[in-house]
């Protein structure tokens, strides 16, 4: 090896040393470190990208028999039921994700603040998005039964006389869906306030601008791309959403619950597959607006 | 035009069980550029921000131009603020931050535009008006920062800081900037820092601040000649000190009983003895006269336009000096003298308050 | 400005977020732990630990608990093993095409999981993977991947080179490097990464669902079996221990990290 080393043109890194992690471009360095990514890449191979072309494969091929078919796009996309479908799950995310930012918004501006319990606060807005989406639901549906706490207490205080019916109903899946995913859009929002230095409030203050005008003028402004950022985040988890309306939706079923009943009850796989690669382009077109949403707040 | 514009009465403030200002009282004339001086923690950014309103105090009143202000939001008393973090609104251009205050306070379109082209015109920034705060420099940024807080004229202007985030060689050409421009406006100022030179380079008068009281308040001179304690002393820079013992008038160094020759002293009891390094004179062997500490040369160091000494005396005591190029040249380990100017001396109390 | 209505206000809206955030949860140990709750009752009339008992004996809970940490453990060892490699590489190497191999990388999360877990299904069932717990795990390592490899690159690209080559300098081997240099400094980004794959795995649901078997079923699976057939005591104990995890990780990554960079990984469905 020290004779190779001297050898003019080969004075590349020796395998193993310490020159190893500086970028060098030669022919054996991107070998390496080909080989390290290649046990992750046949891994995602086998169990994501073979899976997603054979969806992609099934979707567009015959409930019967073999041939190459549209029918379950025109189906999904071209009936009453199927654009309910899309209708119901984008309504609900819409709503969801409105009612989260109204919810964050004020939030983020009160965890602004250094005060006792800060840090408690910011654990428990992780809270809905750490434990499993199920237990949530679970909790979500004792909650607001019937004969749950908020019932129970609005009774007794008599601001009801009827108990209100919350689970399975459409504001009660988006009241469920603010719960679960909020924190989504609430970080975002946190992390742009943060960003932004305190002391230009305070300028728009002393110049003589009241606390609703530097809020308006000021700092709405400012938090514009973290708002949109974070609706984004909320939207895309609404849309995503399948543990909470499959067992808190009752009756109205969204995308994802509906794919799942079509591929494991009606056993129809093709239509299901149609349905799951038009919920992914649509989530896929999400996220490309949600990245460059990104960018543009943070220019490299 | 000895009028008050600001006058602060007995301003307290404590957060929790922490004295961030005790009886603060201060009185600015009009047309005066007064400093807030002293080392972080001492609040003075706590002070600046009960004059804005940001902070409300415990106790006392501040008042602007006769009239009570202490109640009083921050948006509704009429200053103007020059921050240390720039504090430029991102999202608005040049001409439309300075715009701003104008804006809120309903300016009309026409007028606006000509009072942001002045303001623009007094800061040397007319060609970039419509660039975008993180287009400029620091400097520039700062420069919009002065516009944006003058162009409204102000009761008072406020500046906190605002040097300390800029280059040092920017520093020094923005100083003479804000000199000049508040002496052409004859505003009111309050200029918070802990650089002494700034303060003594910018004020008409100083508040030296230490532990949330006010140390001393006098005009530059006044307070770098006869600086009321050592605290202030050591702050305002003075390199060499020499614990003394003042009796009848007469200072005697404690660790020797050697007689210091000074002006006369006001004072008696343990005392500090201040001296300048440049006022210290190196002999190469003693001559009559006062002052003269026999000294070993420690160390020395060629600084171009000077030479720097530091002399141990017998006492164990340390003295810095410096000699002009041209004076004779000790080596390390010489035995020499150094004279101490008795004019140039200050004996100053002790500070009993602590560390600050 | 901090006058009483503003501080009582601050505190209305602090107690309710707090309740609003809370009280599923606190429903959930209720309904563990409690029987005979019914009605306008405001808490359960006794307390118990029938439903743990219960469901210990007639589901087989312990067996359960097994598939589901089992699956788990698989799940972050074989996460690990391919992350780690793979992250090093793209933090240290230079390679062709990085970005579009770091887009293939995060796809599996920027998709719902249901729409790849059709295929999982369909491609398991033919090669007889499903109801096996390696498959289940292989699954999940799709879930866990991708913030694996997000934390694991950052904690890469973070090492300080400098101190790798005082390291060499000071006349360290490359392995004894390793061992005493880089593995102590990249470390907080490794455990991130385990403590994460474990619980992405421990929590998952969809996946789960579409290639579990009778020998291979979890805990989130059975919280939704047992709701299936109305025993709505028995999901809330299962409920109660399938939280655990969370919980514990949520205060090991509080401590850690800054909430926000989490926001990559984390994705209920």
């Amino acid at each position: 090896m020290t004779v190779a080393a001297h050898r003019p043109g080969t004075l590349t890194a020796p395998a193993g040393s310490a020159a190893r992690w500086r970028p060098a471009g030669s022919a054996r360095h991107v070998l390496a470190g080909s080989l390290l990514v290649c046990p992750l890449m046949v891994f995602l191979a086998a169990a994501f990208y073979y899976p997603l072309a054979y969806t992609l494969a099934e979707s567009v091929t015959p409930t019967q028999g073999p041939g190459l078919t549209f029918a379950h796009y025109t189906e999904f996309l071209g009936s009453r039921d199927g654009l309910g479908v899309l209708a119901l799950t984008l309504g609900l995310s819409l709503a969801a994700t409105l009612l989260s930012v109204a919810l964050s918004l004020p939030l983020a501006l009160l965890l602004r603040r250094k005060f006792f319990g800060r840090r408690a606060l910011q654990f428990l807005m992780m809270l809905p998005i750490t434990i499993p989406a199920l237990v949530g639901a679970l909790g979500l549906l004792i909650l607001y039964d019937r004969t749950g706490w908020l019932n129970v207490v609005l009774l007794k205080l008599h601001v009801l006389s009827e108990p209100l019916a919350i689970d399975y109903t459409i504001p009660g899946l988006i009241l469920f869906y603010v719960w679960m995913f909020f924190p989504y859009g609430g970080l975002v929002i946190m992390s742009g306030l943060g960003a932004i230095d305190p002391a230009v409030e305070e300028a728009g203050l002393v110049m003589g601008a009241s606390p609703m005008v530097v809020f308006r003028r000021v700092m709405l402004p400012l938090l514009r791309g973290s708002l949109w950022a974070g609706a984004v985040m909320i939207f895309l988890q609404c849309f995503g959403a399948f543990s909470v309306p499959l067992i808190a939706g009752g009756n109205y079923q969204p995308i994802g619950v509906k794919i799942y009943t079509i591929a494991n009850v009606f056993l129809d796989w093709p239509q299901a597959s149609a349905m799951a690669v038009v919920m992914g382009i649509i989530q896929g077109g999400l996220v490309v607006a949600y990245q460059s949403i990104g960018r543009r707040r943070h220019p490299a | 035009m000895t009028e008050e514009r600001l006058a602060l009465e007995h301003i307290g403030k404590s957060w929790g069980r922490l004295a961030a200002l005790s009886d603060i009282c201060l009185t600015v004339p009009r047309g005066m550029f007064v400093s807030l001086l002293g080392p972080s923690g001492c609040g003075k950014t706590t002070l600046l921000r009960v004059i804005t309103g940001s902070v409300v105090p415990d106790g006392g009143r501040v008042v602007v131009d006769g009239l009570d202000v202490t109640g009083l939001p921050t948006y509704r008393r009429n200053m103007g603020m020059v921050f240390q973090s720039f504090a430029l609104f991102p999202h608005l251009s040049v001409a439309d931050n300075i715009a701003f205050p104008l804006t809120v306070r309903g300016v009309s379109r026409a007028e606006q535009q000509k009072r942001v082209a002045d303001a623009l015109r007094i800061v040397h920034l007319d060609a970039l008006a419509e660039r975008f705060p993180r287009e400029l420099s620091g400097g520039q940024q700062q420069r919009v920062g002065l516009a944006r807080a003058i162009v409204y004229q102000p009761t008072i202007l406020l500046l906190d800081e605002p040097l300390s985030n800029l280059d040092a060689s920017l520093r020094e050409e923005m100083r003479l900037e804000i000199s000049q421009i508040t002496r052409q406006l004859d505003i009111t100022a309050v200029y918070v820092t802990h650089d002494q030179r700034e303060a003594l380079a910018l004020s008409d008068a100083i508040a030296v601040m230490k532990l949330g009281r006010v140390v001393q308040f006098g005009t530059p001179e006044e307070i770098y000649s006869a600086p009321v304690n050592d605290f202030i002393a050591r702050f305002l820079g003075y390199a060499n000190e020499l614990p003394v013992v003042v009796a009848d008038g007469c200072a005697r160094i404690e660790a020797d009983n050697t007689v210091l020759e000074t002006v006369p002293i006001g004072l008696t009891g343990p005392a500090t003895a201040f001296i300048h390094a440049s006022a210290v004179v190196l002999e190469a062997s003693a001559s009559g006269g006062p002052n003269r500490l026999g000294c070993t040369v420690a160390d020395l160091a060629f600084m171009g336009d000077h030479v720097e000494y530091v002399l141990r005396h017998g006492t164990g005591l340390r003295l810095k000096a410096q000699a002009p190029i041209g004076a004779p040249m000790y080596p390390r380990g010489a035995e020499i003298c150094a004279v101490l100017a008795p004019d140039k001396l200050i004996v100053v109390a002790r500070d009993a308050t602590g560390p600050a | 400005m901090r006058t009483l209505p503003a501080k009582l206000l601050r505190a209305a809206l602090v107690t309710s977020f707090v309740l609003f955030i809370t009280l599923p949860l606190v429903m959930i140990l209720l309904e563990a732990f409690g029987a005979d709750w019914f009605g306008m009752r405001m808490l359960p009339a006794q307390w118990t630990l029938r439903w743990f008992v219960w469901a210990a004996q007639t589901i087989d809970l312990g067996a359960v608990a097994w598939n589901t940490v089992e699956i788990a453990l698989m799940t972050t060892v074989l996460t690990l093993a391919a992350a780690l490699p793979a992250s090093w590489a793209i933090a240290r190497y230079r390679l062709p095409l990085k970005s579009i191999l770091i887009g293939a990388i995060l796809f599996p999360r920027m998709i719902p999981e249901i729409t790849f877990a059709l295929g999982v299904a369909r491609i398991f069932y033919a090669i007889h993977l499903t109801n096996t717990a390696i498959g289940i795990a292989l699954a999940h390592v799709m879930l866990a991947a991708p913030f694996a490899v997000l934390v694991l690159v950052s904690t890469f690209e973070g090492l300080d080179t400098r101190l790798l080559e005082a390291g060499t300098v000071m006349g360290c081997g490359p392995l004894r490097l390793f061992w005493r240099v880089t593995l102590p400094l990249a470390l907080p980004g490794i455990v991130a990464a385990a403590l994460f794959s474990f619980l992405a795995s421990y929590n998952d649901f969809v996946l789960t669902l579409m290639v579990y078997g009778a020998d291979t079923v979890t805990l989130p699976v059975q919280t939704y079996l047992s709701l299936g057939n109305g025993y709505l005591s028995v999901a809330g104990a299962i409920s109660t221990i399938l939280l655990v995890p969370s919980l514990f990780f949520l205060l090991a990554m509080l401590r850690m990290v800054n909430p926000e960079n989490l926001l990559g990984g984390l994705k209920g469905a």
